[in-house]
């Protein structure tokens, strides 16, 4: 739960434009409603993953338009009649387009039954949030991806966020294959 | 556009890409190390959307009750095919739906019935009449649950329905 602190600076958030992908209109309404309660700019919808793919095919083409606002976060459902969470997140972390696969995604999701977590996390989402829905949930996974945007992490069987949230001294057994001066860190300017 | 190695031509190859802020550059904000919050009257005010809503999402709820129960007597005597698998993934669907819902307007007695329900038809065909009587029997709970108003998981009345929903499970499961 996000504690107000006196001394950081509040976000404005009139700037940014979300996708919601979400089939039940009823839940479509609430979250644009919490969204815009937040203040963000702009808001579009998608009724499924596969009306997602569409739309971030437009916003986030190289040579958009200075009618068409980018996406700058997907906050998504995971399951949805017609393209799935999964299906959507699996096309936005494998796109060749880095606009699209550094998106920021946040899975909102009742479904968390078995693996479905652990599943979000190992296709690259960003944050996770289970139904029901809170303002304070929502708020802080927002905050979340402003604040701290992890490294993405480039390797045989995943391509995300670092999944490994907290830094902390390790004293077992090296099992690495990769010393840390083996890795290799780019830095990334989104275009 | 990076160009990312393919870490597939090198085993145990790691790649960590550091990437520019660019939500906080929207945001005006420089510094990486700086890290604000949304204010909190405007969080309090995204909470009073799910409270307004509570008495539509009920309503709503009880659509989709109806739409599990209706489904559900449609499909439990249909042999396996095509027509049954539509409305089986129907009855997953809006069994989803119904613990979405209930869960929102505080009805976390359903919510766990519905749960329970989406979670067994997610994972079994149906085919057996075993299968059929646990599931008649989630829909059953949920209905109680509905028509009784029964909210809280640890209202007395939830335990009995709990324990007839375990018995199918015990003599079928």
């Amino acid at each position: 739960m996000p504690v107000f602190e006196e001394n950081k600076p509040l976000y404005d958030l009139t700037s940014f434009n979300i996708l919601i992908v979400e089939d039940s209109m009823f839940m479509q309404n609430l979250v644009v409603a919490m969204l815009k309660a937040f203040g963000v700019g702009d808001i579009m919808i998608a009724d499924s993953g596969n009306e997602a793919i569409d739309i971030l095919k437009i916003t986030q083409a190289r040579a958009v338009s200075q009618y068409v606002s980018r996406v700058d976060i997907v906050v998504m459902d995971w399951l949805m009649k017609k393209g799935s969470g999964e299906d959507l997140l699996r096309w936005i972390r494998t796109h060749q387009q880095d606009s699209v696969r550094f998106m920021p995604v946040i899975v909102l999701s009742g479904y968390t039954t078995g693996n479905m977590t652990y599943l979000a996390r190992d296709l690259g989402a960003n944050e996770v949030l289970t139904k029901p829905i809170s303002a304070n949930g929502l708020a802080s996974r927002i905050v979340s991806v402003i604040n701290r945007p992890r490294p993405f992490i480039n390797v045989a069987d995943y391509f995300g966020p670092d999944r490994r949230r907290q830094e902390q001294a390790y004293n077992g057994p090296e099992r690495r294959i990769t010393k840390a001066e083996e890795i290799k860190v780019i830095r990334h300017d989104r275009a | 556009m990076t160009e990312l190695e393919n870490p597939s031509a090198r085993p145990g190859m790691i790649q960590m890409i550091r990437i520019q802020n660019f939500l906080k550059r929207k945001l005006g904000i420089k510094h990486d190390e700086i890290e604000g919050q949304i204010a909190p009257e405007r969080i309090e005010r995204a909470e009073k959307c799910i409270e307004n809503c509570a008495d539509l999402a009920a309503s709503k709820m009880h659509e989709f009750i109806e739409l599990v129960t209706q489904d559900w007597d449609a499909m439990k005597d249909l042999d396996l095919g095509e027509e049954r698998t539509r409305i089986s993934q129907d009855v997953f669907i809006n069994a989803h739906e119904v613990h979405d819902l209930s869960g929102l307007c505080g009805h976390d007695l359903c919510a766990h019935f519905a749960e329970q329900l989406r979670d067994y038809i997610g994972k079994s065909d149906l085919s057996l009449k075993a299968q059929r009587v646990i599931s008649q029997a989630l829909v059953d709970a949920i209905q109680v649950t509905h028509t009784q108003d029964i909210k809280e998981i640890d209202d007395p009345r939830a335990a009995e329905l709990k324990a007839m929903v375990q018995k199918a499970i015990d003599q079928y499961g």
